[in-house]
């Protein structure tokens, strides 16, 4: 009769797959132009608004958001986890970038970048007679 | 497809947005869908249940629709696209796909179908799938002569 064995390195290598590896993502953008303001949407499922950090610097737009899981292990089958989600795009001129709004809903984060009054679209009128 | 969209502000010509809108689509198409398969979900093993996650950023949990059929799992939802018809803003950059999808996954333990619960946080569907009875773990109890 075989002895029953301890499987201390099976448990070691499961370990190993459990322990926190964060993944850097693309997150995937949308860029949408009103007559008003531009629109970024960036994908972060699962992402906090107290984890997003978005800067301006150097006329570069900085996103960079954290997800941590709250799930102690117990994984059968994986294909996300802990991410970091990073991107940046450089503004164009006539975005005004002191009013930048950031919202999150649905786990889409969507920046809002007002146009600078000259850049806004304008009627004119046609006179004659 | 777009790389520079800063080259297109401020739009003075723009001679082409239906053909790029032909483009985004196809695009989207191949590396949405084709790719890997969508939305990508984990399943986590507890005592009692079964724990299914599934990124969904974007959709209307309205929308998603969650079955047990036997020991498959089938997620079916609908994410819409970022431009609705009648609105006025032009798509300058398009990554994140849109459409319907569904995707089946075999459960490894028998679940009881009645007492799934599902509930969406952050576009994250975190889906709860309680063990069948003869499924849970059963305690036995080592009596001493």
């Amino acid at each position: 009769m075989n002895p029953i064995e301890a499987r201390d390195a099976t448990v070691a290598a499961f370990s190993r797959v459990e322990s926190r590896q964060t993944t850097i993502y693309s997150p995937r953008t949308d860029v949408l132009e009103f007559d008003d303001r531009m629109e970024i949407k960036l994908d972060v499922p699962g992402v906090a608004a107290d984890a997003i950090d978005v800067k301006f610097e150097e006329n570069t737009l900085l996103i960079r958001a954290i997800r941590e899981e709250n799930a102690s292990g117990g994984y059968l089958h994986r294909e996300f986890g802990d991410a970091q989600f990073r991107r940046a795009f450089t503004l164009p001129k006539g975005l005004d970038p002191t009013c930048i709004e950031a919202s999150l809903r649905n786990g889409i984060l969507t920046l809002s970048l007002p146009k600078a009054e000259e850049m806004k679209p304008r009627q004119i009128k046609v006179s004659g007679r | 497809m777009n790389s520079n969209w800063f080259g297109r502000f401020p739009a003075m010509v723009d001679m082409h947005p239906a053909f790029d809108r032909i483009f985004d689509e196809l695009f989207r198409d191949v590396s949405r869908f084709s790719a890997a398969p969508y939305p990508p979900m984990n399943v986590r093993e507890e005592e009692d249940s079964l724990v299914v996650t599934a990124e969904v950023p974007g959709v209307d949990p309205e929308s998603l629709d969650v079955k047990v059929q036997g020991d498959v799992l089938v997620l079916a939802g609908t994410r819409r696209p970022v431009v609705e018809d009648g609105s006025t803003a032009r798509l300058l950059r398009q990554e994140r796909g849109f459409g319907q999808f569904t995707r089946e996954i075999n459960l490894p333990v028998k679940v009881d179908g009645g007492g799934v619960e599902a509930r969406c946080d952050l576009g994250v569907l975190t889906i709860t799938l309680p063990k069948a009875p003869e499924a849970r773990p059963r305690l036995i109890k080592v009596r001493a002569n």
